[in-house]
């Protein structure tokens, strides 16, 4: 039986559904396209960004929907106590989900940076959705689990939405912080003098002032040309002077970088501004750091920021370097990134983005040694499909002629007048805080499917382990030796370098059951037999890793004659046996 | 008598690092353990009700309590500058938490009666938090007593996925784990010829041959894995859960820096009172006998080989001390050694993850650590130089060298003489001794213990009187005609310390000072209605600031200077 949920437009006012809704309209007939859920079972529109209540709502749908495929839950409480929810995705039916080899997802670390919380929303309704429609994604459901955290930050999330912003704030979090030092926290924040929701900016008419109008669209504020008279003067973002003490806008809610938060490298703020007092300072760290360190099966992850086009890797601080072994693992998945993802790079925090101490996907990686790339998602080149447009034009931008052609000037609050109470007569308007960081409401859909390809893909490509075969031979006197080939069919390895050599995960156990084990060995050469004997619970060998796309021997020497199974079993690789 | 040199464990700190076991082990029932201890400063806490304040910080893995004691009288008790005491991170270092509360202790029953501790009490605020890592503690008040550093979370510190299941064990059953040799013609030890208790390596320049292998702690090879001891019960050590310098994956280092629920609760209660201007930390981190210097260098190396100065985001964290600071540190090296008349001390532990490193390199305050006691210094033996184990004068050894000395005649009873042992599955001699578990840490009872505690004593108090303290001075209002005004003070910080470190400055941890011009409806013409101070250096020296205002004749003004601290000083100026 299959209950229909529908998820309205309205739901960003989930408390509020109109009564309309309560019966549901007939179904439309249709065609659905390539690639898309033939019936999807719950209606949720791709063009929008939701809040705390509604992305715990579309959890709540989807388990309903599938439940034997998502499940909603909380990994912990954020700092004003919502709860951080996590969808799990995969086929309960086929196995303990916190067993099988883990994608893990989170996004909206940074307040503003919204739109990852959409993506992570999108990849689990579309996998619930797609799942006994197409037998790749049931054969990945099967074997595999994805974790969605869909923000890790909601007290900020929430504050983006529902108050007046724009598309850079708030950045941190909000556990109040006295930004400027003065003792007093938040004491100065933004305000929306115009009561739009955004936070636009601010401008004063001025003979002397160094900007003019742009005579092909006079949003636009340009430079004045040497010897050219001015307009103009630009006073930054829409606020007044709340504590007057002078300065305008200088400390806001909160006042750090939660990226900045995590126990690997972290540095105070004389080397890393916005760490905060120490490693873990924030609820949300910790969350998320006891939820991945208490799940081993966890060997991929992506954590959703914007913008740039950017398909991230660490280190983020030069005191690192990664393992060769573990490098071409991240370039073999990044390189695929960048074809997935048009207008995106494959590149690394440290040498080609900017330093970074203490960030999350360092923690992942150096503290668990998991494999972990961070998307800025959102890149100038989706304006026009086309790269470094800008500052072609003197007199237009990209976005402002992507906004007159495609949005229609949507995106921008007009300039009009307002009585500043330090500043005088002043104008406001500017683009909205949806615009220049998150994709357009038409691109959300198409960016979401495509990052959620990408991490659909190291998924698959986590490690699969297999028993590809068993050979037998009599030594006489009643004994056998057993020899197994282990196999491990995909990029990424058991165990990167980074958790073989600081031993964070357990190694992968290859067991022989079936008579009784004299002796087992690792063979380091199987062409002429030289081995490496394991004298402790020889039945049972310890493999410190099984790499990527390759295979390893064991053999045992044993008293019976068989029938004997040979299981492997990884804590990010999965399990498999074979008997013979 | 003889002791043991027992193997290195390249973990530990340089002055445990040759001596495995260590300690003291005066008279049994002489250190507290958590419930003496809690019932101690409960005690305190309720004969005292209106000077001192009982909290909780943190509850360890073991379900024991971190408290915190206030003590101090007044209404501005808990906004005038505070002095912290902190004890007992490293879980052997039981003399910290002891002075901790006997301090606290003193002062509290000298209020009323001793003019100074009065004055004291009624002016400043001093917080004891003795023992930070209780269940670690643990390991040097039970039956068998031993070194154990981790608090109760449960670790897996060999990777064999089983916690803690291969301990010391107490195998002569002295209730001391001391150290194990086995006497092994392949081995690479000898038994010192000047001092037959104490190892070291043979020396094969000089023609010896090794004669022992050093197995460690005493205890046996509890899970079969060929190990002795390599999982002993004891998850973090706190002293090496903070973030300077934390070792990620060290053994005992925790899961992740501040993954302790006793560090974290350390760091909260700190960022809860940002009134505490300077730390005092016992335990094996020291800057009192060899100040922090300030030493620039440059910092990390990316993996390119260039290299940025250090203290910056290119090249990361800060080496050495900021030069700015250094003075103050020094003198209050000096200050120490005075009022302790002590002289000369053993070397600082490295600083790694340790309290004390924390709170002055990400913290910002002014930070002192000491030991509280070591072994004093014995006669010295001449016939020592030049023999094999020592280079001349520079004896890498002396320090046990004498302590040996040092216990032979005043406390035999931290030297356990080798004597045989059973240890299954070796089949050659072994033999069990060396230096009782804190012997090296934690001074025997009576003089030692007391004048300790009388020295330490008298520190702690010169450094509660060394706070920072800020007054408005030569506060002026010169008429310029017509209503306007020009209003001059001097930020002055009356105590010792700077109010703030160079480095809090850079961190804005400690708060700067605070300044704040009232012109009470006139309007400021120059100078700032509210401004941040750097650090202003003790001693009476200021920082003079000026306004121009306007303002009718008769009128007053409030300035107000100020951080959590230094006080806050206020001052009302009537312009005529």
């Amino acid at each position: 039986m299959r209950t229909r949920l529908l998820l309205l437009a309205a739901l960003a006012s989930v408390s509020a559904v109109p009564a309309a809704a309560q019966s549901a309209p007939a179904a439309l007939g249709n065609l659905a396209a390539a690639g898309s859920p033939r019936d999807p079972q719950v209606q949720v529109m791709w063009d929008r960004f939701y809040d705390h209540a509604a992305i715990g709502e579309i959890g709540r749908r989807l388990q309903a929907a599938h439940p034997n495929t998502c499940r909603l839950s909380s990994i912990g409480k954020s700092h004003e106590g919502r709860d951080i929810w996590l969808i799990t995705v995969s086929d309960f039916t086929k196995g303990d989900p916190d067993k099988k080899p883990a994608m893990y997802i989170d996004g909206n670390i940074h307040s503003n940076e919204i739109q990852g919380t959409e993506f992570a929303l999108y990849t689990a309704w579309y996998l619930c959705e797609m799942q006994g429609q197409n037998p790749w994604i049931d054969s990945l459901l099967a074997t595999r689990t994805m974790y969605l955290v869909p923000t890790i930050n909601p007290d900020g999330r929430e504050d983006y939405l529902k108050q007046p912003n724009n598309a850079s704030s708030p950045r941190t979090g909000k556990v109040p912080r006295d930004t400027d030092g003065d003792g007093l926290a938040d004491e100065d924040s933004y305000d929306d003098l115009d009561h739009d929701g955004n936070i636009t900016q601010m401008r004063r008419r001025n003979p002397n002032g160094r900007y003019i109008e742009s005579p092909e669209d006079a949003r636009i504020l340009i430079p004045a040309l040497p010897g050219q008279r001015g307009q103009w003067d630009l006073l930054g973002s829409e606020g007044i002077d709340n504590d007057g003490d002078g300065l305008v806008n200088e400390d806001g809610v909160g006042g750090y970088d939660p990226n900045r938060n995590w126990p690997w490298r972290w540095q105070p703020s004389y080397v890393q501004g916005g760490s905060d007092f120490y490693p873990t300072s924030l609820p949300e760290t910790r969350a998320v750091v006891d939820f991945v360190s208490r799940h081993p099966n966890i060997a991929g992850a992506q954590s959703y920021h914007n913008n740039g086009g950017m398909i991230l890797r660490g280190p983020g601080s030069p005191q690192d370097e990664y393992r060769p072994q573990d490098v071409q693992v991240f370039d073999q998945l990044g390189r695929v990134g960048e074809r997935i993802l048009p207008g995106y790079r494959y590149i690394v925090v440290w040498k080609d983005l900017y330093i970074v101490w203490g960030g999350e996907l360092d923690w992942f990686y150096g503290n668990r040694g998991i494999v972990t790339f961070s998307n800025e998602l959102w890149t100038d080149f989706k304006y026009f499909e086309k790269a470094n447009e800008r500052g072609s034009n003197r007199y237009d931008r990209p976005e402002y002629e992507f906004d007159r052609l495609l949005l229609f000037g949507d995106a921008f609050v007009p300039w009009k007048p307002f009585k500043h109470p330090q500043y005088g007569d002043i104008e406001v308007g500017g683009f909205k805080k949806t615009f220049g960081r998150a994709e357009p409401g038409f691109l959300v859909q198409a960016e979401a499917h495509r990052n959620m390809a990408f991490t659909v893909f190291q998924m698959y490509q986590l490690p699969k382990v297999g028993v590809d075969s068993i050979g037998v031979r009599s030594l006489g006197n009643g004994l056998t030796e057993v020899t197994a080939i282990v196999t491990n069919e995909r990029i990424v390895p058991t165990h990167t370098q980074q958790d073989v050599e600081n031993r964070i995960t357990r190694p992968d156990y290859v067991t022989l059951t079936g008579g009784t084990v004299i002796s087992g060995y690792r063979v380091t050469n199987t062409l002429n037999g030289q081995s490496v004997e394991q004298p402790r619970n020889p039945a049972r060998l310890e493999i410190s890793n099984i790499s990527g796309n390759s295979n390893l021997t064991v053999k045992w020497v044993v008293r019976g004659s068989g029938p004997f199974t040979v299981t492997v079993d990884s804590e990010k690789g999965g399990t498999a046996s074979l008997r013979k | 008598m003889r002791a043991v040199l027992a193997p290195m464990r390249a973990s530990c700190p340089r002055w445990t690092l040759a001596f495995v076991v260590l300690l003291a082990a005066p008279a049994t029932g002489q250190w507290r353990d958590a419930r003496a201890l809690g019932a101690g400063l409960a005690g305190l806490a309720q004969a005292n009700a209106a000077r001192a304040t009982l909290v909780t910080i943190a509850t360890s893995p073991g379900g024991r309590a971190v408290q915190a004691l206030r003590i101090g009288g007044g209404a501005d008790v808990t906004t005038r500058p505070a002095l912290l005491v902190v004890a007992n991170a490293y879980g052997p270092h039981l003399v910290g938490s002891e002075i901790a509360l006997t301090t606290a202790q003193r002062l509290l029953q000298g209020y009323g009666r001793d003019s100074a501790i009065t004055r004291l009490l009624n002016s400043t605020t001093i917080w004891f938090i003795p023992r930070l890592n209780p269940d670690a503690a643990e390991g040097m008040l039970g039956a068998v007593k031993w070194e154990r550093v981790g608090n109760g979370t449960a670790s897996d510190d060999d990777h064999d996925q089983l916690t803690d299941e291969d301990g010391p064990d107490d195998l002569d059953g002295n209730g001391l784990i001391t150290s194990m040799r086995v006497a092994d013609p392949n081995g690479e030890w000898v038994a010192d010829s000047l001092e037959p208790g104490l190892m070291r390596r043979a020396d094969a320049s000089k023609g010896e041959v090794g004669r022992f292998r050093l197995l460690g702690l005493e205890g046996k090879d509890d899970d079969g894995d060929g190990k002795y001891n390599e999982d002993a019960i004891g998850g973090t050590d706190i002293n090496r859960n903070f973030a300077y310098n934390y070792l990620h994956h060290g053994t005992n280092a925790g899961a992740w820096s501040f993954a302790a629920t006793e560090t974290r609760g350390f760091a909260d209660f700190l960022i809860a009172h940002p009134e505490i201007a300077a730390v005092y930390v016992l335990g094996p981190q020291d800057n009192l006998m060899a100040p922090w210097t300030n030493r620039p260098s440059m910092g990390i190396a990316d993996p390119q080989g260039n290299r940025s100065p250090e203290g910056t985001s290119a090249g990361g964290q800060l080496n050495s001390i900021l030069r700015a600071d250094e003075a103050t540190f020094a003198d209050a090296a000096r200050r120490f050694q005075k009022t302790t008349g002590l002289s000369k001390g053993p070397a600082s532990a490295p600083l790694a993850g340790d309290v004390l490193s924390f709170l002055y390199y990400d913290f910002g305050r002014w930070a002192f650590g000491s030991r509280g006691w070591w072994v004093p210094e014995a006669p010295r033996d001449s016939a020592a130089r030049g023999r094999p184990g020592t280079t001349g004068g520079n004896d890498p050894l002396s320090e046990e060298r004498n302590a040996f000395h040092w216990f032979r005649a005043n406390e035999p009873d931290a030297l356990v003489p080798w004597h045989a042992v059973t240890l299954a599955g070796e089949s050659r001699a072994v033999e069990a001794g060396g230096f009782a578990p804190g012997a090296m840490l934690n001074p025997p009872t009576g003089a030692q213990l007391d004048s300790t505690l009388a020295r330490q004593e008298r520190f702690i108090v010169e450094l509660a009187g060394m706070l920072p303290r800020v007054a408005l001075r030569d506060v002026k209002a010169e008429a310029l005609g017509d209503g306007v005004w020009r209003i001059s003070a001097s930020v002055a910080n009356e105590g010792v310390l700077p109010t703030a470190t160079a480095l809090g400055a850079r961190l804005r941890n400690p708060r700067g000072v605070r300044v704040d011009l009232d012109a009470k409806g006139g309007e400021i013409l120059s100078g700032q209605k509210v401004q941040l101070l750097q650090p202003i250096p003790g001693g009476g020296r200021s920082t003079r600031l000026e306004w121009t205002l306007t303002g009718a004749r008769g009128a007053t003004v409030e300035l107000r200077a100020g951080s959590p601290v230094t006080g806050t000083s206020l001052q009302t100026i009537s312009l005529r």
